[in-house]
């Protein structure tokens, strides 16, 4: 067998039939293998072969367009790069550029927050500093003045305030001056149109008697916005002034001599002829008017800070000039109408020659009103007062006057006294004069705690007067020391009585009286029991018994022997007796008042009593050499006492 | 411009001392009672604004001191009131008793047309009694004043008081019988009469 063959036959031995390929080749070789002939199986390989080539030409002509299409491919690709490159090229340039851009962006964009920045510094600016055209319309161009017209002020103020705050800063300061000069020329302008407009206003409102403001109407508004223009103010105040002068004025002459409507109330002058309802009508007119007044220009001046000057004349940048609040500076000027046809009348009813006590009265009535006239002015002083005050003081210079002049007349000739030895006729007149005086000043209305205070000033020169013209009578009287001691105690005590009515003010008056009553009381009592001692016989005895020397025995003094004693004692023990104890004491009995003259009494008495103690002991003293002492006295001591107190 | 009141209407309150005079004021002016309250020395004011008839009206009041030594200075205080509130006490006779007197003074000082109203205070102290409300109103009667009691404690009819003055007032000022207290001029009234104070004076400048 040939080798060949057996090769082949291996070959198909060896071939696994039921593998995959096998069976898909036979299958394909199924496809065109369709006849088994000799023909066909000669021609199988090349059908085969053919086979094989068409496929591979199919697969050239496949790979041949797909190489095509890769081509293109790379074309289009090398097309991409080159302009993808173009790109980078372009961008890598750009972008250069851009950067600068960029930054100039950049600076620009810094520049814009800085421009905005400083628009809202000019806003701000210039709604501070600058005003709108319709801020500045309101401010000049209105006639009336209405809410804006303020705040429009109120804001021209701030902007001020601001611009000195810069000013002191060091701010700005060019601007801040154009800026300030502006806002003054307008403040200027807008306070020279307000305070025409707030003369009208006077005009319209002030001259009648009892204007009508409103606590929230334009004129106290209108003026509180002076309080920062002290010159402005000083001028309103002024005119204010005038109105109410004149009104005052023409109100108080009407009140005194033409009254009310058609006469009623009736003129204040119809009681000219009774001083103290004249005096109290007029000052009660005017405490009614300051009151009204006072309110009135409590409402209008009400908001205003500022004081004024007290006084007209003097430069109010001098720095020590006295102030006052704006309402007493209007109040005084005012009040300063009554102040002549007050005084006039005054000076009237003065020169009619009233009496002393009228006069004290006009006093009390100035005094009353000089304290009401300050309380509606809440205790501060104004002019009414000052006013009545110095009527008062004019009045009190007169009344001192009278008492003086009617004093020293009474002095140069006193009257002496009479008999009885009480007060004389112009001393009792005096002390109804005082009494009525007192009691004028007690019924006055100065305050409990003050009447002390008030009273002895005036009082106490009266009072020492009074006691003046006493002595004065008493000592041109040439009458016994005792005449005198009565007299002066019946003077002192007819004071005295007075005075003690009123204790709660007199006491300093109470006290100089019962001083100079004690001395006299002591002169009476001691004069009264000598002559008593005198008249009962044992005066000398007494007399003796006092100046004896001390080293002697009595007994050995002439007029001190027992004899004599012994008469003495007699007449004593007599008159005693006679008189059953009560011994006639003339010169006590002169005193008017019972109660002093039952008192002095009491001490003569007693001194009496004393005196007879005094003798009786001392005879009795072993030392002074008496016989028998005790059969030389009838009484003992204590026996007398009893006789005779 | 608004004006706060058109009139001012003077007052003045008298009667005994004690009869709660300023205590009617200061519950009227204030709306406060303020008892132990001092006495009056010599005349007090108080002003307050009412409503009449939908105008407003300013009440000017001067309370008087009841004390006998006051007199002489209070009785300057009648001039020109358009109302007189006479008080006593419901408590204490005397001080009714002394009306007449008051009445008398007050008649005497002040005008014709012057509204008088009668008030008895203290109303609100009605177990001490002294005085009967027929009594009083009968007196009122006679003597042709109006008459209310009163409370300056409580405030009882304190307010009717001072307003039912004030409407009679108004209402004579309305009839033409009263020309109006200098200064409060209504501005309807006729410009010769309305403010005599300053408009007949003007020659009588040198008087003074």
């Amino acid at each position: 067998m040939n080798v060949t063959l057996q090769r082949k036959i291996q070959k198909v031995l060896e071939t696994k039939l039921d593998s995959k390929e096998l069976s898909e080749s036979l299958n394909d070789l199924s496809g065109f293998y369709t006849e088994n002939s000799i023909a066909s199986r000669r021609n199988l390989r090349n059908d085969i072969e053919r086979r094989y080539l068409d496929i591979n030409k199919q697969f050239y002509q496949q790979f041949e367009m797909l190489n095509k299409s890769i081509e293109e491919l790379v074309d289009d690709f090398n097309e991409i790069k080159s302009s993808c490159n173009d790109i980078c090229q372009h961008l890598s340039s750009t972008s250069k550029g851009s950067l600068e851009l960029l930054s100039k962006s950049q600076v620009l964009s810094n520049e814009l927050k800085e421009i905005d920045h400083q628009d809202i510094m000019i806003k701000d600016f210039h709604d501070k500093f600058i005003l709108s055209e319709e801020t500045l319309e309101s401010l000049h161009q209105k006639k009336e003045i209405d809410q804006q017209f303020y705040q429009t002020l109120e804001r021209l103020s701030e902007i001020q305030k601001q611009c000195k705050i810069n000013l002191q800063n060091n701010q700005y300061l060019k601007s801040t001056y154009e800026i300030l000069q502006q806002i003054n020329d307008h403040q200027e302008k807008a306070y020279r149109k307000l305070y025409s407009w707030i003369l009208e206003e006077f005009k319209n409102t002030l001259s009648k008697e009892l204007p009508e403001i409103s606590p929230k109407g334009p004129l106290p508004t209108a003026l509180k916005a002076l309080d920062l223009r002290p010159r402005l103010l000083k001028l309103c105040l002024h005119d204010i002034s005038e109105y109410r002068y004149k009104t005052i004025s023409n109100g108080f002459i009407t009140a005194l001599s033409l009254g009310g409507p058609n006469g009623v109330p009736r003129p204040i002058e119809i009681n000219a002829h009774d001083p103290l309802r004249y005096l109290g009508d007029m000052l009660a007119w005017i405490h009614q008017s300051l009151a009204s007044e006072y309110e009135l220009l409590s409402l209008l001046l009400k908001d205003i800070t500022t004081k004024v000057p007290l006084s007209d004349d003097i430069k109010e940048d001098e720095p020590d000039t006295e102030k006052i609040e704006p309402i007493f500076k209007v109040l005084n000027s005012t009040f300063e109408s009554v102040n002549r046809p007050l005084s006039i009348r005054l000076d009237h009813i003065l020169q009619s020659k009233p009496s002393i006590v009228v006069i004290y009265k006009i006093i009390s009535v100035l005094d009353f009103y000089s304290r009401i006239t300050k309380q509606i002015t809440k205790n501060n002083e104004s002019k009414v007062t000052a006013i009545i005050q110095s009527l008062k003081s004019k009045c009190l210079s007169l009344f001192f006057q009278m008492i003086k002049d009617q004093f020293d007349r009474l002095e140069r000739q006193p009257t002496l006294p009479t008999s009885d030895l009480t007060p004389t006729f112009e001393i009792k007149d005096s002390v109804v004069k005082l009494n009525e005086l007192i009691q004028t000043f007690n019924s006055s209305l100065i305050p409990v705690e003050e009447r002390e205070r008030e009273y002895t000033p005036v009082f106490t020169s009266i009072v020492q007067k009074l006691i003046n013209l006493s002595t004065l009578s008493a000592s041109a009287s040439k009458l016994p020391l005792i005449s005198i001691s009565v007299f002066m105690i019946n003077c002192l005590h007819s004071i005295e009585e007075i005075l003690l009515k009123y204790s709660d003010f007199t006491k300093q008056n109470l006290e100089l009286i019962s001083a100079q009553l004690e001395v006299h009381i002591e002169t009476l009592v001691d004069e009264q029991t000598s002559q008593i001692l005198e008249q009962m016989g044992i005066g000398s005895k007494i007399r003796i018994l006092t100046y004896a020397d001390p080293k002697v025995p009595l007994s050995q003094l002439s007029g001190m022997d027992r004899q004599s004693i012994v008469q003495s004692i007699r007449q004593f023990d007599q008159s005693l007796e006679q008189s059953f104890g009560s011994l006639v004491m003339t010169d006590c009995d002169r005193l008017v008042n019972n109660k002093l003259k039952s008192t002095t009494k009491r001490s003569v008495s007693n001194l009496i009593s004393t005196a007879y103690s005094s003798l009786y002991s001392a005879i009795q003293d072993p030392f002074n050499q008496y016989e028998d002492p005790i059969s030389l006295f009838q009484y003992k001591p204590d026996q007398i006492k009893t006789m005779l107190l | 411009m608004s004006f706060p009141y058109e009139y001012i209407f003077k007052y003045i309150i008298i009667g005994d001392m004690g009869v709660g005079k300023s205590c009617l004021l200061h519950q009227f002016t204030e709306n406060k009672f303020v008892p132990d309250s001092p006495h009056t020395i010599g005349v007090e004011f108080g002003t307050r604004i009412v409503d009449v008839n939908n105008k407003k009206i300013k009440l000017q009041i001067w309370d008087t001191a009841g004390q006998e030594r006051f007199r002489a200075v209070t009785r300057s205080y009648y001039r020109g009131a358009a109302g007189a509130l006479l008080v006593y006490d419901v408590t204490r006779r005397i001080t009714y008793n002394h009306l007449t007197t008051w009445l008398t003074d007050a008649r005497n000082l002040t005008n014709p047309n012057t509204v008088i109203m009668l008030i008895g205070n203290k109303k609100d102290l009605e177990g001490q009694r002294d005085v009967t409300y027929e009594e009083a109103s009968a007196f009122a009667k006679q003597n042709g004043l109006i008459f209310v009691e009163s409370s300056a404690k409580t405030g009882e009819n304190v307010e009717e008081a001072f307003l039912r003055t004030a409407k009679l007032i108004f209402q004579s000022v309305q009839e033409g019988n009263v020309d109006l207290i200098p200064g409060g001029v209504s501005p309807q009234t006729n410009p010769t009469t309305n403010d005599p104070t300053t408009t007949t004076t003007k020659d009588n400048n040198c008087s003074c």
